[in-house]
């Protein structure tokens, strides 16, 4: 099976383009964005396999962001990147259990094996 | 925050009962964009901390390439400490003055003692922040936390009403008898947030309790929230 194509949306750049960067020397296509608007504009275009979404853009909620992606994009798995565990679980109570979380800063492996494990439902 | 949180706090006539509660909600909220706030440089820390060991671990380091991208590394991750020791710096010494809360009230160093947060609060709402500080505006004994407290609550119920993009502006400027803090922006949004009473009751009391008075002037689309010392 081919590694996925992941998209990062966070707007924490450094942290973003080096997460990214890290993927990338294992064999994953990374592609980084800074903005909601960005995201909905190259989602289709990039038709990543996996979203790694920060749920704390500027300007918007990050129930927003996972239901207007569910619109958008519902074949896409997401995985929200936050800082605060308390708001991963408030989601997970939501049942938007589509979604998986990993709370920052995180070991790069657990996020890998939650990448692959995701992809592999699609796979 | 929270003036909506706050406003459905029991206000009562109980005036301790409600700087006790309003304290909370102020301080769990400083908590709260700290935490956020640190766990984003640790994560990058820990990213890039990562990056570098698996540029050693999979390149051979003769190579000028990769020594100039360990180094360029390195540097962004000295960067990035001497944000995050700024901010541990700013969050003790928040600390000190709630241990502390009465002493000479310079209305600049107050402003400079939350500014990160502020910042962090406008980023997360996607607005812009600049700030104009009056210059030798007289000194006066007065609630120093009970002020910083204050423009961090406001501030944010402030930004509520404002539209992406939008700047708002924090100025200090001395009057005749005081002087006065001021927030303003020209695209004040009628948003249900922004329709609230306000200040909320709890947050008044909190202000005229820490020595402060409240008051907004709305012309149109801009308005201007003004925090003056009660004397």
């Amino acid at each position: 099976m081919n590694k996925a194509r992941v998209m990062i949306v966070d707007d924490e750049h450094d942290f973003a383009a080096t997460l990214a960067e890290r993927l990338r020397l294992r064999s994953y296509d990374t592609h980084v964005v800074t903005s909601h608007n960005e995201t909905l504009a190259l989602i289709n275009t990039i038709k990543p396999d996996v979203l790694l979404l920060d749920l704390n853009l500027p300007g918007i909620s990050g129930i927003e962001i996972l239901m207007t992606l569910r619109n958008v994009s519902p074949e896409v798995e997401v995985i929200l990147l936050t800082g605060h565990m308390d708001l991963a679980r408030s989601i997970e109570g939501l049942r938007l259990d589509s979604f998986h979380y990993i709370v920052k800063p995180f070991d790069i492996q657990e996020l890998i094996e939650k990448i692959d494990a995701v992809r592999g439902r699609h796979a | 925050m929270p003036d909506q949180k706050i406003a459905a706090q029991p206000s009562g006539n109980d005036t301790d009962s409600t700087m006790a509660v309003t304290m909370s909600l102020i301080i769990g909220r400083l908590i709260s964009l700290f935490i956020h706030e640190t766990n984003n440089h640790l994560a990058t820390l820990r990213e890039s901390g990562g990056l570098g060991d698996d540029i050693i671990s999979a390149h051979n380091l003769s190579d000028k390439e990769k020594l100039k991208e360990l180094e360029k590394l390195l540097t962004a991750m000295d960067d990035r400490i001497g944000h995050a020791a700024s901010l541990v710096r700013t969050f003790g010494e928040l600390g000190r003055h709630m241990e502390n809360p009465e002493g000479q009230l310079d209305i600049n160093k107050a402003i400079e003692g939350v500014m990160p947060f502020l910042s962090k609060i406008a980023r997360q709402k996607n607005l812009k922040i600049r700030t104009s500080y009056g210059h030798k505006l007289p000194a006066a004994d007065g609630n120093f936390t009970g002020l910083q407290c204050l423009i961090l609550a406001l501030f944010d119920n402030f930004c509520l009403g404002l539209d992406p993009l939008t700047t708002a502006s924090i100025t200090t400027d001395k009057t005749i008898s005081s002087v006065v803090v001021s927030l303003s922006a020209d695209h004040f949004a009628a948003s249900d947030d922004a329709k609230q009473p306000w200040p909320s009751k709890p947050l008044e009391t909190f202000a005229v309790a820490s020595g402060f008075a409240v008051s907004k002037l709305q012309q149109g689309g801009e308005v201007t929230i003004s925090i003056k010392r009660i004397d």
